[in-house]
């Protein structure tokens, strides 16, 4: 092997990564001093890049209490949209339980009867004032 | 980073006090991470907001399958990858996941890298890495910096394993030669084939 073909193998063999050519790399190094440098300066690159994650950089001083404002505004918006999520279900809950007792269903039925009627006697009553309304502005043309 | 098991348990339950406590402990590596990736402290801020907003919903996923650390590298990649995407279109350039070694060239003779010691090459990494293309840079910070597998990165980049690996050999080579450039012109120079200026002298 060639050191040119070697180089190009060479960033994938710091990884241990087997592959065929693995074998002809290993002897291509054993022979040759400049890929053998070229290998370190790529092993000491890789450690100094792990180093890295390690090397603290010091985030703008506006970041923190912006990123908590942000994330705790949407919990709380979150946290009342769970509220309703679970009040609504409860509340139902609530009304067929009641409407469980006979005497309850019964008082219900009875109310909404009686509004229904109600509405019914105040439509008429409107139909029949609207009726009264244009026969007087047809008696007061006519005259 | 270090996040104790009861602040990520408190938080997975939504409580506002684990939160922030989460993000005072993680928000510098966070950040470090977004800068690394994005090359860019504008774009690092705002990914890293942006990370802890996606984090509300997605920390209940976290089942302590793997560290907290590298989950939540992945999730701020992920987040990144994101901010680099709509970058690139912005600017009509390549999408990341079709970003091909088009400018590399042969290492240079020699190995200036190697003869940089820990310091030296820990100061230059940064400005070097910046230098990067989006796509390789991103691969670098995610494998070689943060430690992520090659399936998360290949996956966070909409790529294949093997891609990314391939990327990643790539990455490496043109990290090495833009380290290789800066490096002190007498690491070079008693070397063979170094005034050539190519991988002909010295090569076998």
């Amino acid at each position: 092997m060639e050191c040119v073909e070697a180089s190009g193998h060479l960033p994938g063999y710091l990884d241990g990564a087997g592959g065929p050519a693995a074998l002809d790399v290993a002897a291509h190094l054993r022979t040759c001093d400049r890929c053998r440098a070229e290998l370190d300066g790529y092993r000491q690159m890789r450690e100094a890049l792990a180093s890295l994650a390690t090397t603290p950089i010091e985030p703008p001083a506006w970041l923190l209490p912006a990123t908590i404002d942000a994330v705790t505004a949407r919990l709380g918006a979150r946290g009342r949209l769970e509220q309703l999520r679970h009040r609504v279900p409860a509340a139902a809950g609530q009304v067929r339980e009641r409407l469980a007792d006979p005497r309850i269903a019964a008082g219900a039925a009875a109310v909404v009867l009686a509004g229904v009627a109600a509405g019914a006697v105040f439509a008429r009553g409107r139909r029949r004032r609207r009726l009264v309304r244009a026969r007087l502005r047809a008696a007061t043309a006519s005259a | 980073m270090d996040v104790p098991t009861e602040v990520i348990e408190s938080a997975q339950q939504g409580r506002p006090e684990a939160f922030e406590e989460l993000i005072r402990l993680t928000h510098r590596d966070v950040y470090a991470l977004a800068l690394r990736m994005t090359g860019n402290p504008d774009d690092a801020a705002e990914v890293a907001q942006e990370t802890y907003i996606r984090l509300l919903r997605a920390i209940r996923s976290f089942r302590g399958e793997s560290k907290f650390s590298t989950w939540l590298y992945r999730v701020t990649s992920s987040v990144a990858i994101t901010s680099l995407r709509k970058r690139a279109r912005r600017r009509g350039e390549v999408p990341l996941e079709q970003e091909d070694w088009q400018d590399w060239h042969a290492s240079p003779s020699g190995d200036p890298v190697a003869e940089l010691d820990r310091r030296q090459l820990a100061e230059r990494l940064d400005s070097a890495l910046a230098s990067l293309r989006p796509g390789y840079r991103a691969v670098v910070v995610m494998r070689d910096v943060y430690g992520l597998s090659l399936e998360d990165v290949g996956s966070e980049l909409g790529i294949s394993e093997g891609a990314a690996k391939v990327r990643l050999h790539r990455a490496r080579q043109k990290l090495r030669q833009l380290l290789a450039e800066e490096a002190p012109v007498a690491g070079e120079a008693g070397r063979p084939g170094a005034e050539e200026g190519g991988v002909s002298g010295g090569v076998r």
